[in-house]
């Protein structure tokens, strides 16, 4: 399926400040079963100093630096996204559990994802919750979706709530995705099943941006997408921007403002929109 | 110091007996000698209630130059190893892909900075400078306990006790040949400058010190060291990164900055990439592009982990070809099955520490939970944790309550590469530990240090690398390349002593007064008009009911307006630190801790022992002074101590005459006599009048004569005069201004029919001269010392 998606940051401050620094990861990650034809950054006001690379997880990262005065700011991303089928294997054809866990923490691609990370430790809760879904020998397929579906259940997707932490997610019952992403890989972690967490937008996800979870298979299988939030296996209407071992790795905008006092910041994805671009104000 | 066979090792032999001439008394009295020194040269910081940071113990440290020379074989090997090591980790990861190191030592490492390892990545080698902890073992051997790879401390205070020796105990010097440290501080100086970025740049490299300031236990060492490298002592928010390139901010504007030696956790850099509250954003970014070379590179501090020492041999094997030459503490990691299988036989040999993280506590590895609870988290989280052996220091004499005693030792060797090779320090510093103690990873926040001696075999001449071909210098004068915050704090020391001295003579006015009694109908008036004074100067609350008896002993408890006013200004010496001279430093230390001891004093001592207290705080501002008229140029912090001075007396003393004339015309005789009284000037009214007060007379020595300096008019003529030196044109005229209000303010009284009930209408005009004050400050600040504001983090978060 081909999308063309744009995400647009605006931020207005309540003075004019001195000096802005942001990074940005709004760009969509080039990958075999995604393939990224066309892709622009925009930012207003005009005269940034912007720097393109990558991070350490690969992902596209753009730097801005705004070295005068402003009163706010506004990127726009653009990109013409082809993303493939790409079909689940079949749970019981994959390896059980303990073996995957057993190989985590020396492969060379998923070890990074198998030790705790600040906003998913490996944490005895969270381990506690995830065990019921991973029976000794299951394959780990199995288990990844049996949690996924028991996290659907437990924790009611709320779109758009402000992030309050995995726990507090599963005790109130209620949470954005990035809890019950967090909630997910913390299990996860907790069992030494390597996981990490993946930002990116949904064409049916309401003009916002979601996070769900990548899930290790093995070293044969690799990694394959869980999105707790819809109960499924992320498919050909997810475009990814990045990953990482928790949400602040991907942040898609962090930034450090100097001056400005208080400041308004938003953020909106839309798909196949008539323009993407900057308002022109901004220009 | 003593051989297995009980004798005494040749080596100390020299150190020995030149210490033997020494009685016991004797060598306790240069200990106490050093202590003074290092106080006078400014070296020890300012004594906080637990005593100085560091000591520098009478006995050096002797090491035979053949066993330098094999540690520094050792060291340097070590010193490359590391190098090539975070080369690797932050690069291609080839020692993780072929498992000679596991992932975890890496990615569950706090250390493992992500912003270090992008595309672009950082320039320039990741490892520059590098101390190592080791101790010898009673085998004899050394073993090294620790690599400090994340700005170590101890390389100033190593120098500064080589100086302090050399001048309390210049005898012990003459019984043995001692290498020298200059050349690898000069060596190093030059390296830094030799890393600077080239590109675009016309004049000199700037090499700066980057400190977290005076709260760093340790920050007599960056100071220290900043001068042995003759380079400027920064912290973070004097920096600023413009167009991509990072400048020093000060008085004249941005000054570009090339080299930033940290003493800054590397963590807080950049708010931006790293942990969000400290740093200077932007600054990962001038790494990448080259702009700025940070020595070391954000992440070195990786190779801190303490599990690292189980893979080295096999690393250094692998990566430099050789076999490791110095032997690390024993170590094993407990995510191997055969290390807890020995830990669980041996347990009492081996003590369980965090696998990353050098700082790590025992209460932070969950022993407060108990055993059990450490044994869970082992169990369900072994890669967290590493085992190291016991290591026993051997001991070396050092000066103690008895005389000398056998104390364990930790050495310190320090080591720097000018792109090169790597150049070890002929020294280091030893420090005492505890005896039983297990021996710590970091420097303590207190250490007790010994100058360490690489001892020549035979004479030899010491040469160095050849001089840096430095760009000309033009010749400067003035202000400009002061650092705003500099000039901030020299403004701040200014103001606090003043206020200082200002609280303090107002104290003594009405201490005086209580001791004679109330009876008089004058003196209740005056003690009136002085609870206003002493409310306006925050000795008293503003509707507080207490007496003066009551509250002015207030003033000198712990939360009282001295103790604070003197913490301050502490505080700010000590951040001045590096722009006065030992001397300059010294005499106000002294005089700060006599004004602080005699107030904590005061508190149990009654309003006898407060008059003894206020001449002391009062001698703070004579040592401040006299030392600030004598002993500093005229320009750059000069000029903004003495503004900060002339400020807060301007704006006190226009307060202060305010509530004095503030009085029926029928009390003008005691008003004029408190005036001249408070403003220090009877005596000169007297000599110059031989007649009884009048008002004209005494407003115009108080108020308009330039040539008084307690008179209102003097401080803000003295301030017009600074703000032209320091460029200001502007906010000079408008000090001029207040001059020219002050003038027609005597004039009009000196010419009323009744110049009494002209003098009282006063007050007004001088609160609005006491309003100006405060403004040409505000001015002052916003001018001069214009800090960015303050930054702030934004951050999106996915839904």
């Amino acid at each position: 399926m081909i999308h063309r998606v744009c995400h647009v940051v605006r931020c207005a401050y309540d003075a004019p400040a001195e000096q802005a620094a942001l990074v940005l990861r709004l760009s969509p990650r080039p990958l075999p079963c995604q393939r990224v034809h066309a892709a622009a950054l925009r930012v207003g006001p005009a005269g940034a100093r912007m720097r393109d690379g990558r991070d350490h997880f690969g992902n596209a990262v753009t730097w801005v630096f705004l070295d005068h005065g402003h009163a706010g700011f506004e990127v726009a991303s653009e990109a013409t996204v082809e993303v493939l089928a790409h079909p689940a294997p079949a749970p019981f054809s994959t390896p059980a559990w303990e073996a995957v866990a057993r190989a985590g923490p020396d492969a060379r691609d998923a070890a990074e994802f198998a030790f705790g990370s600040p906003l998913a430790p490996a944490s005895d809760a969270a381990r506690a919750y995830a065990a019921p879904s991973f029976p000794p020998g299951f394959p780990v397929l199995g288990g990844l979706l049996d949690l996924m579906g028991r996290i659907g259940r437990d924790v009611r997707f709320r779109p758009g709530a402000a992030p309050a932490g995995w726990d507090r997610a599963l005790r109130l019952g209620a949470g954005p995705g990035q809890d019950l992403a967090h909630l997910m890989i913390a299990g996860l972690r907790g069992l030494g099943l390597p996981a990490r967490c993946v930002s990116g937008s949904v064409r049916s996800g309401g003009g916002r941006l979601h996070a769900w979870v990548e899930g290790w298979l093995g070293p044969r299988h690799g990694w394959l997408g869980l999105d707790p939030a819809h109960d499924r296996v992320p498919d050909d209407c997810y475009v990814v921007l990045g990953w990482g071992r928790d949400a602040a790795d991907v942040t898609p905008l962090r930034s450090a403002v100097t001056g400005g006092g208080g400041h308004a910041l938003g953020m909106a994805v839309q798909f196949d929109p008539e323009a993407c671009g900057l308002s022109a104000a901004a220009r | 110091m003593v051989d297995g066979r009980g004798g005494v090792r040749a080596h100390w032999r020299g150190v020995v007996g030149a210490l033997a001439a020494l009685d016991p008394a004797a060598l306790a009295e240069r200990a106490r000698r050093l202590e003074r020194a290092a106080e006078e040269e400014g070296a020890a910081s300012l004594p906080g209630a637990d005593g100085p940071a560091w000591r520098c113990d009478p006995v050096p440290f002797p090491l035979p130059a053949a066993e330098f020379a094999q540690l520094e074989a050792g060291l340097v090997q070590r010193a490359r190893l590391l190098d090539a090591l975070l080369a690797d980790l932050y690069g291609p990861q080839t020692v993780l892909a072929d498992g000679t190191l596991p992932p975890a030592l890496v990615y569950a490492n706090p250390g493992f900075l992500r912003a270090s390892r992008t595309d672009p990545a950082p320039t320039g080698p990741f490892l520059q400078a590098l101390a190592v902890d080791l101790v010898r073992g009673p085998e004899g051997s050394w073993r090294v306990l620790a690599d400090l790879t994340d700005g170590s401390i101890g390389a100033g205070y190593a120098r500064e006790s080589r100086r302090l020796l050399a001048r309390v105990l210049p005898e012990l010097f003459r019984s043995v040949q001692v290498r020298q440290l200059t050349p690898f501080f000069e060596a190093w100086g030059d390296a830094l400058l030799r890393t600077a970025p080239s590109a675009g740049r016309d004049g000199p490299a700037t090499v700066a010190l980057l400190t977290p300031g005076t709260e760093d236990p340790h920050w007599s060492d960056h100071l220290l060291l900043s001068r042995d490298l003759a380079c400027s002592l920064v912290q973070g928010r004097d920096l600023t990164v413009r167009g991509g390139e990072v400048f020093l901010k000060t008085l004249r504007g941005l000054n570009p900055v090339h080299v930033l030696l940290r003493r800054v956790d590397e963590r807080r850099l950049d708010p931006l990439e790293l942990e969000r509250r400290g740093g200077v954003p932007g600054l990962m970014d001038a790494v990448r592009s080259g702009a700025v070379r940070v020595v070391n590179t954000p992440g070195a501090g990786l190779v801190e982990a303490p599990a690292l020492a189980a893979f080295l041999p096999a690393l250094c094997r692998r990566l430099l070809g050789e076999a490791l030459r110095l032997p690390g503490r024993p170590t094993m990691w407990m995510a191997d099955g055969d290390a807890r299988d020995r830990m669980a036989r041996q347990a009492a040999r081996w003590t369980i520490r965090s696998a990353v993280d050098p700082a790590a506590t025992p209460a932070e590895l969950g022993e407060a939970g108990g055993r059990a609870a450490l044994d869970a988290a082992l169990a369900a989280r072994p890669w967290e944790f590493a085992a190291v052996g016991d290591v026993r220091p051997s001991a070396a004499p050092a000066q103690g309550a008895r005389g000398l005693e056998p104390q364990p030792v930790v050495l310190r060797m320090f080591l720097m590469q000018d792109g090169r090779g790597w150049t070890c320090m002929e020294g280091g510093l030893a420090r005492l530990a505890d005896p039983g103690a297990p021996v710590r990873h970091v420097l303590p926040e207190r250490v007790v240090v010994k100058d360490v001696w690489v001892l020549n075999q035979e004479m030899r001449d010491i040469s160095g690398p050849a001089p840096l071909r430095q760009p000309r210098l033009t010749i400067r004068r003035g202000t400009g390349e002061l650092p705003s915050r500099v000039a901030d704090d020299f403004y701040w020391f200014g103001r606090y002593v003043e206020r200082l001295d200002g609280q303090a003579r107002l104290a003594r006015a009405a201490l005086l007064r209580l001791g004679r009694g109330t009876s008089l109908p004058r003196t209740v008036a005056e003690q009136l008009v002085l609870a206003g004074c002493l409310q306006d100067a925050g000795l008293q609350e503003e509707d507080a009911v207490l007496t003066l008896r009551e509250a002015l002993p207030l003033s000198v408890t712990e939360e009282g307006a001295f103790p604070h006013g003197l913490s301050e200004a502490g505080r700010l010496v000590e951040a001045l630190r590096d722009r006065l001279t030992g001397e300059m430093h010294g005499a106000f230390a002294h005089a700060l801790r006599a004004a602080r001891d005699e107030v904590a004093g005061a508190e149990r001592s009654g309003l006898d022992g407060m008059v003894h207290a206020m001449a002391a705080v009062q001698r703070l501002s004579t040592a401040v002074a006299g030392v600030a008229a004598e002993g500093m140029v005229r320009g750059g912090g000069w000029i903004f101590l003495d503004l900060g001075r002339r400020i807060e007396r301007g704006h006190t003393t226009a307060l202060l005459l305010a509530r004095v004339l503030d009085q029926p015309a029928v009390r003008i005789d005691s008003a004029l006599r408190l005036a001249l009284e408070l403003c220090d000037s009877a005596i000169t009214y007297r000599n110059r009048y031989l007649a009884p007060p009048q008002p004209a007379p005494v407003l115009d020595l108080v108020l308009a004569d330039e040539s008084n300096p307690r008179a209102l008019a003097y401080q803000f003529a003295r301030a017009a005069r600074l703000l032209g030196e320091a460029g200001a044109a502007g906010m000079q005229g408008e000090a001029r201004g207040v001059l020219g209000r002050i003038d027609s303010l005597v004039a009009q009284v000196a010419g009323a029919a009744n110049p009494a009930a002209e003098a009282v209408r006063a007050p007004a005009a001088l609160r609005d001269v006491a309003e100006e004050a405060a403004a040409l400050s505000e001015r002052v600040t916003r001018r001069f010392f214009a800090v960015l504001p303050p930054v702030r983090s934004l951050g999106l978060e996915t839904a």
